[in-house]
């Protein structure tokens, strides 16, 4: 699964139980409903303003039980190990350190690549399309599959979809025809430069000689 | 799985997408024009997901809140169940649970952080955040995004080479860019101009554009009125920067949250 996908769902399970413990407590405590008039269920929880917010008995009612300390270990040790896997899966963020290059035709060959040399011929050859002024390239393992990341600075007045199209046919089309990977998509995050600011008093004169009017 | 190759992305985009992509669109038809040019593209291109922010440093914080408190939990569990005495602070707080009752200042408090606390947790789980980030139409495998920003100094260096525009204000959002321009351009001019430039950048979705001039000053005149215009306007938005006469990108940081809530 994806990492995205699972930090979002805990998240939000996160917040909805503070959520819904926190609203709860506030309905019992300010009586919200004594003033709006609602009779909440015989057994719902913190109704009243009067009431401790986790009283002995509440917390002992189940502890005789022969249950209830495997459950509360069993259900802490599957938090804590669950946290800490998703902890450490915040932190593995580096991609893996070689991928295996098809060799077809070839039995008993087995052809792997560093990342790093992958990603720097990408890096250089991204560096060298028109109007790049600086590319990084990361090679990243996401949903089960090798992609390309990609930060691109392009400089001011540079044309976006130029890159993209250039990026398209040439670093990646190189990469994926020299490797012969079958596929290998890349995503890129562009940015563009604003063109240095002049004097003030010059301004008019540059605005004149501006180059890109028309 | 693996067999869709370069066209795996945006089909996946398509099938998923038209959930997050209801959004703008349901909000757009007030205004006339973004259907215009933001209909016929969006049919003819295939639908581009927005991007969704990974939420590490959240889940960082989450994660270590929770795995410090669970496992001291878990830790004095099993030390009470092998027979030593509770720690004190378990004792503590139970005592505290047991005896402060739901109308008690603490514990209201207390709530009101849970509520707030949890809303901004799951705020975090919906939006989907990297507002700054636009997505560009892709080609082939290769699908691409643009900084806000950086629309704003690509239409902001177009317009700088314009005859008659002293200064221009542009604000970006993700479906609008506002363009105040002071000095005695015509403001359909260069909205033609800057559409183009907007065009040649190929968003996935592409904002409305309005361009309007500040008051009307349309003279050749220096400095003086141009800055007093914008600091009636703008009180505080960059209007220090007025002096220098350049045509300046804002994009507020209250425009990248409001953006990235949408």
């Amino acid at each position: 699964m994806r990492r995205t996908t699972v930090n979002r769902v805990l998240l939000g399970v996160v917040g909805a139980v503070l959520l819904a413990v926190g609203l709860l407590v506030l309905a019992g405590g300010l009586d919200l409903y004594g003033r709006l008039g609602v009779h909440p269920p015989g057994r719902w929880p913190l109704a009243a303003p009067g009431r401790p917010v986790l009283s002995a008995a509440a917390r002992g009612r189940w502890s005789g039980a022969v249950w209830w300390w495997p459950v509360v270990i069993g259900g802490l040790t599957v938090i804590v190990v669950g946290t800490a896997w998703w902890l450490v899966a915040q932190l593995r963020r580096s991609g893996p350190g070689d991928i295996s290059v098809p060799t077809p035709g070839a039995t008993g060959l087995r052809l792997r690549i560093r990342t790093r040399a992958l990603e720097e011929a990408l890096e250089t050859g991204t560096a060298t399309l028109p109007e790049v002024e600086r590319a990084g390239v990361h090679l990243v393992r996401a949903s089960g599959r090798h992609r390309l990341r990609g930060a691109v600075r392009l400089t001011p007045g540079g044309d976006p979809a130029a890159l993209v199209e250039h990026f398209e046919t040439g670093p990646r089309a190189d990469a994926c025809s020299s490797l012969g990977l079958p596929e290998l998509p890349a995503d890129l995050r562009i940015r563009v430069l604003q063109a240095a600011p002049t004097e003030p008093a010059r301004r008019r004169g540059r605005r004149r000689g501006h180059p890109r009017v028309e | 799985m693996t067999a869709d190759g370069p066209g795996g992305r945006p089909a996946g985009g398509s099938a998923d997408g038209p959930v997050q992509a209801q959004g703008p669109v349901a909000e757009g038809p007030p205004e006339a024009p973004p259907d215009g040019p933001g209909g016929p593209e969006d049919e003819a291109a295939p639908r581009v997901r927005r991007p969704r922010a990974p939420r590490t440093t959240a889940a960082v914080i989450v994660a270590t809140v929770v795995l410090v408190v669970a496992g001291a939990l878990l830790y004095d569990v099993i030390a009470v169940r092998a027979g030593l005495p509770a720690r004190r602070w378990r004792a503590r707080i139970a005592d505290e649970l047991a005896t402060r009752h739901l109308d008690d200042p603490w514990v209201l408090v207390g709530a009101g952080v849970a509520v707030l606390l949890g809303g901004t947790l799951l705020w975090l789980a919906l939006a989907p955040g990297l507002g700054r980030w636009l997505p560009l139409r892709p080609h082939g495998g290769t699908g691409a995004t643009i900084d806000r920003a950086g629309i704003g100094h690509l239409l902001a260096d177009r317009a700088a080479g314009l005859p008659g525009v002293d200064h221009l204000k542009i604000r970006l959002s993700r479906r609008r860019i506002r363009v105040t321009l002071t000095g005695s351009a015509d403001p359909a001019l260069v909205e033609r101009q800057l559409r183009d430039e907007l065009a040649r950048v190929t968003l996935a979705r592409p904002p409305q554009l309005d361009v309007r001039s500040a008051g009307g000053a349309a003279r050749d005149v220096a400095p003086e009125p141009e800055t007093g215009t914008s600091e009636t306007e703008t009180p505080g938005t960059g209007t220090s920067e007025t002096g220098t006469e350049m045509p300046e990108t804002e994009t507020p940081g209250t425009g990248t949250g409001t953006g990235a809530a949408g």
